[in-house]
């Protein structure tokens, strides 16, 4: 039960934080503050697409895209409504949701939208998920733009109420997290890592893979997209290019520097890259450098996987916070810190980590 | 019957692999299949296990036609199988490898699992002791929290027999088990399937290079040549059959042992 015991004191610590930062911080700690934890669901939740199971998944941004659509539709002002989106059926006219049922039936949106990609793509082998989902984006931006009379096209919706503080925030970074942590520490989590090294012997003991591989997809895809709804009331405006592929690159990052498969290494990787490239914007404006930011997370996406190709935390959790909890599976922290150890140093001296990096 | 092959054949392109073949294994035997290198023998086990589709016959287990049906679905039914290379689950523990066999019989449903509830803790409580119980029975209880992909080969062949025991097979399908086992693992792997099938009455099918080991361990014996069967009985019979002497011999092989 230790775990379990640091699992709340991490919870509390990080209400404190938000509490510190409202209180004692300029509105735009706050907001930055904000924007990170939504990276740390993000990159959280596809570390159960991606990193248990071993897919390729890119399609977070077309989910958040989605999500911040029909979250900002069902919650634009009546008033409004008429004129910023002219074509709307007169049920979804004449209502204003409030926030949370918004952002459940943004994220069923986003689950529907995976389920009918997944159960197409993910018959077949290799990266075609990654290219779908590619192409994913790029439908759903353009889709976006064209539905004029529902979105206002290119020009974004603005003035979506603020209906998201920092606490909502909070309160989904702990639902997304407690989530990920029960899927990958079951039954569930086990065969998803068992068909993520190797699906021929997961099926052969009887790891229903297609199964798995659409349950992982469409749970990032809701996670995806309550994150998108989530954010358009924090900022207020969605544009259909604002949640592109820059932002696939930048997730999946995060999910090799964490280590695949663990979420601790997802979440802590989510802040340095959200902390960096937001350190790195003066920077990128005083030298008209744009872009900066990300080509150093490319180059340090290429130094880990030169020196540390099974990023910071393998597919592992720190013991601390697996505990000794008699919850049977504890699938990351087994008994084998030894193993750890001596991976690690090697890793950095001796580059040749012969584990060959899936993916 | 457990289970009962007829008529099967499996083609690539323009190779036939495997024709014609037909299997009858009663509950309880322990039936070796064996044959030069490229014979047909894993392609065999391939169709009977789910993995590959047959292109021709029909299979039956446990009283049911199980043509065609996907090796998920063969495992969940009752038949196991390992491979002729390792393939264990490396970036687990052994245990979990183990584990992670028990998800479709044992595993707590989604709602359970995303709450916490107590139909999940005592899943996992299930689950963990009885693949611990495994490890004990095949002999690895030592190394229940080593990464499996560090163990050396021959035990890594082990944590599939264990994982395979995992599912509660009626049938167990062995492919080259003694594989890249010096001598000693070897008799140690035949004394271990020896106790298993005591202990659990499973039926085992195997195929093996390991002439003594097969010869010590099954009752019956099938020989498969380029995709056909072409003896089969008990292993007397089938060491002094001329067509599998010719077989082996006639093709220069090195494991003329069957002689």
């Amino acid at each position: 039960m230790r775990g379990a015991a640091a699992h709340l004191l991490l919870a509390l610590a990080l209400a404190a934080l938000v509490a510190l930062v409202q209180r004692a911080l300029s509105p735009y700690a706050v907001t930055l503050l904000s924007l990170v934890l939504m990276q740390v669901a993000l990159a959280v939740s596809l570390q159960v697409t991606n990193g248990l199971t071993g897919l390729f998944s890119l399609g977070h941004p077309a989910f958040m895209t989605v999500g911040a659509y029909v979250s900002a539709i069902l919650t634009y002002p009546v008033r409004r409504k008429g004129f910023m989106m002219p074509d709307l059926p007169p049920v979804l006219a004449e209502s204003e949701w409030a926030l949370v049922p918004a952002v459940l039936v943004a994220a069923l949106a986003a689950a529907l939208l995976a389920l009918v990609v997944g159960l197409s793509v993910l018959r077949l082998k290799g990266h075609y998920l990654a290219v779908a989902t590619l192409g994913l984006i790029i439908v759903v931006r353009t889709l976006v733009n064209n539905l004029d009379g529902y979105t206002r096209g290119g020009l974004g919706l603005s003035g979506v109420p603020r209906l998201t503080d920092p606490w909502t925030v909070y309160a989904f970074v702990v639902l997304v997290w407690y989530l990920c942590w029960r899927i990958k520490h079951s039954s569930y989590g086990r065969a998803m890592m068992a068909m993520r090294e190797n699906e021929l012997a997961a099926r052969s003991t009887g790891v229903d893979v297609l199964a798995l591989q659409l349950f992982a997809f469409v749970f990032g895809a809701a996670v995806a997209g309550a994150a998108g709804a989530l954010t358009v009331h924090l900022v207020s405006v969605v544009t259909p290019g604002a949640y592109g592929i820059p932002l696939a690159f930048t997730l999946v990052v995060m999910v090799v520097i964490g280590g695949q498969g663990s979420l601790t290494g997802a979440a802590l990787a989510a802040v340095l890259v959200a902390l960096a490239s937001e350190a790195l914007r003066p920077l990128e404006e005083s030298l008209e450098l744009y872009g900066l930011s990300q080509a150093l997370v490319a180059v340090a996406l290429l130094l880990m996987l030169r020196f540390r190709p099974q990023g910071l935390f393998g597919s592992r959790e720190p013991g601390l916070l697996v505990g000794g909890s008699n919850l049977g599976g504890s699938s990351s922290a087994c008994p084998s810190p030894a193993r750890t150890t001596p991976r690690a140093v090697s890793a950095g001296t001796a580059p040749s980590t012969p584990d060959a990096p899936r993916s | 019957m457990l289970l009962q092959a007829t008529g099967l054949g499996r083609r690539f392109g323009g190779v036939v692999a495997l024709e014609d073949y037909r299997l009858a294994l009663g509950e309880g035997e322990r039936f070796a299949l064996i044959g030069p290198n490229g014979a047909g023998k894993t392609t065999a086990f391939n169709c009977l296990s789910g993995v590959l589709r047959p292109s021709s016959g029909r299979i039956r287990f446990l009283g049911r036609d199980v043509t065609g049906w996907p090796a998920h679905r063969m495992a969940r039914l009752g038949l196991a199988r390992t491979f002729q290379h390792a393939r264990p689950f490396a970036e687990l523990s052994v245990l979990e490898n183990v584990m992670a066999g028990l998800h479709a019989r044992a595993g707590a449903g989604l709602a359970a699992t995303l709450l916490g509830l107590p139909a999940f803790r005592r899943a996992e409580r299930r689950i963990r002791e009885e693949a611990l119980a495994i490890l004990e029975l095949v002999g690895l209880a030592d190394e229940a929290g080593r990464r499996a992909g560090d163990l050396p080969y021959g035990r890594q062949r082990l944590v599939e027999v264990a994982r395979a025991l995992a599912t509660a097979p009626r049938l167990l399908l062995l492919d080259e088990p003694a594989a890249g086992m010096n001598p000693a693992e070897t008799d140690q792997l035949q004394r271990m399937l020896d106790r298993l099938h005591r202990r659990t009455g499973v039926t085992l099918m195997i195929v093996e290079h390991d002439m003594r080991l097969v010869m010590n361990l099954c009752s019956r014996i099938q020989v498969l040549d380029r995709g056909r069967i072409i003896a089969e009985g008990p292993p007397e019979a089938v060491q002094n059959d001329p067509e599998v002497i010719r077989a082996y011999l006639g093709q220069r092989r090195r494991h003329a042992a069957v002689g």
